[in-house]
């Protein structure tokens, strides 16, 4: 049985049709065509699919659509502001913090989460806020650079 | 992945009388990230699922006029680590809390989850087991309380009738004088269970261990109190002497499994070296030393 579910994605409204058991990164992607989102270990271990829901990371595969609902949810695509990158994104690009990119989407958001309620975070909290997001290139130096990088820009020091 | 119907209760009531009607073919749904692994990998094929997170009963966080606390069901990891009024008083739970999963996993996992899922191997169990905490369940016969060392019962099982829904966490007041520890050995700092892990409760008196109590975790079938570890200890001068005493009595009531990350026999040892680590810990903050 389908049940009609509206979810708030970056600031839009989506009404779709969806079986109970819809988990929320396949309505994402696949109802919603916001391919951005990447599916990993499906369990909740890789964080790829991280999102945020109301500001928080979480992951999105280990959360049914239905329960999304009455959440503002945000997904990489969702960043861009005025057709300009968000702080966070180009920082990556500047400072090299991706190698094949499949878990960037889930890294950015994760650090979003961070950098929204901490403007000054130590290299120990920002690795604290990413311990969720596997990186199977290893890149984690860079990725921290990155985050680091993209904290100064936010708080207008650089 | 079959499909499932999924209630949506507001109270704990209708929750309740939902739960038993339909027994044996519906799961608690709360922060979804135990029972949604379960359910993907088809380990539990629920014809019903209740979502209880709009049952507004089960949020909040309640300092009590005893010193106590009474943490709703619903309360996320999240909010255990970053609650003033827990960090004020039970120092523990965040140190505790700060260990559980991932930011991701910690936002969305609630402490009734938790303990429900009964996975020997979590954070929080030791932690509250040294607390003395108390869980209350509801019913369609009413409620009851429930001491957390009665509470695990094996592998993902607990003492909860499949129509009990585990509504509250009642820890006591810290006793006199009493700091706590939490000492997690894992093979990652995140993502990951506790091959051992240990909680300590301990206050002092003349230079002597007044009261003591320790959680364990990861070794065995379920979370245990180590009672026969905190006899060892009451009464006597915190020495290297008493706490290999203490560490034997430990490893005497470990029965940990063997498994990828490392064998029972190590796991076992690592109980009796843990629980020295958190004793000495706790201790140390109880002297105020830090």
């Amino acid at each position: 049985m389908k049940e009609v579910i509206t979810l708030r994605v970056n600031k839009e409204e989506y009404e779709i049709l969806v079986p109970a058991k819809r988990i929320l990164v396949h309505a994402l992607r696949d109802d919603l065509d916001l391919i951005g989102t990447k599916i990993g270990c499906e369990e909740g271990a890789c964080g790829t699919c991280t999102v945020l829901i109301d500001g928080k990371p979480v992951c999105s595969c280990l959360m049914l659509a239905r329960d999304a609902q009455g959440h503002e949810i945000t997904t990489i695509e969702g960043l861009m502001e005025d057709g300009k990158l968000h702080p966070i994104q180009q920082a990556f690009i500047d400072y090299g913090g991706f190698q094949c990119g499949y878990c960037t989407p889930g890294v950015i958001l994760s650090a979003k989460g961070l950098l929204d309620v901490n403007k000054n975070p130590t290299e120990e909290e920002i690795r604290l806020a990413i311990a969720g997001n596997l990186c199977r290139c290893t890149g984690y130096v860079k990725i921290v650079e990155s985050i680091a990088a993209a904290a100064e820009v936010m708080a207008g020091k650089t | 992945m079959k499909n499932f119907t999924v209630f949506d209760p507001t109270t704990v009531a209708e929750a309740v009388s939902l739960l038993a009607e339909h027994k044996d073919e519906i799961k608690v749904l709360a922060g979804g990230q135990s029972l949604l692994v379960l359910v993907k990998q088809g380990l539990v094929a629920p014809a019903y699922l209740l979502n209880i997170k709009k049952v507004s009963e089960l949020k909040g966080i309640n300092p009590q006029p005893d010193g106590g606390l009474r943490l709703g069901a619903l309360t996320s990891h999240s909010e255990v680590l970053n609650s003033p009024v827990i960090r004020e008083k039970y120092a523990v739970l965040p140190e505790m809390a700060i260990k559980v999963g991932s930011v991701q996993i910690r936002n969305a996992g609630t402490l009734g989850g938790n303990l429900s899922h009964s996975e020997p191997a979590a954070d929080p169990p030791p932690v509250f087991l040294a607390l003395d905490a108390r869980v209350k369940a509801v019913g369609p016969n009413g409620e009851r309380e429930i001491p957390l060392s009665e509470f695990f019962v094996d592998f993902y099982e607990t003492v909860l009738a499949p129509d009990e829904l585990l509504t509250e966490v009642i820890v006591p007041p810290m006793p006199q004088g009493a700091k706590g520890a939490y000492f997690k050995f894992a093979r990652k700092k995140a993502v990951a269970f506790a091959m051992v892990s240990v909680a300590a409760i301990v206050s002092l008196s003349d230079g002597k261990i007044n009261d003591v109590r320790l959680g364990l975790g990861g070794v065995g079938q379920t979370p245990l109190r180590a009672i026969e570890a905190e006899e060892v200890l009451k009464g006597k001068p915190l020495d290297e002497k008493v706490l290999a005493e203490a560490a034997g009595a430990v490893m005497s009531v470990v029965d940990p499994v063997s498994d990828v990350h490392a064998s029972a026999e190590y796991k076992k040892e690592m109980a009796g070296v843990f629980t020295k680590r958190a004793v000495r810990e706790a201790a140390a903050r109880a002297r105020g030393d830090r």
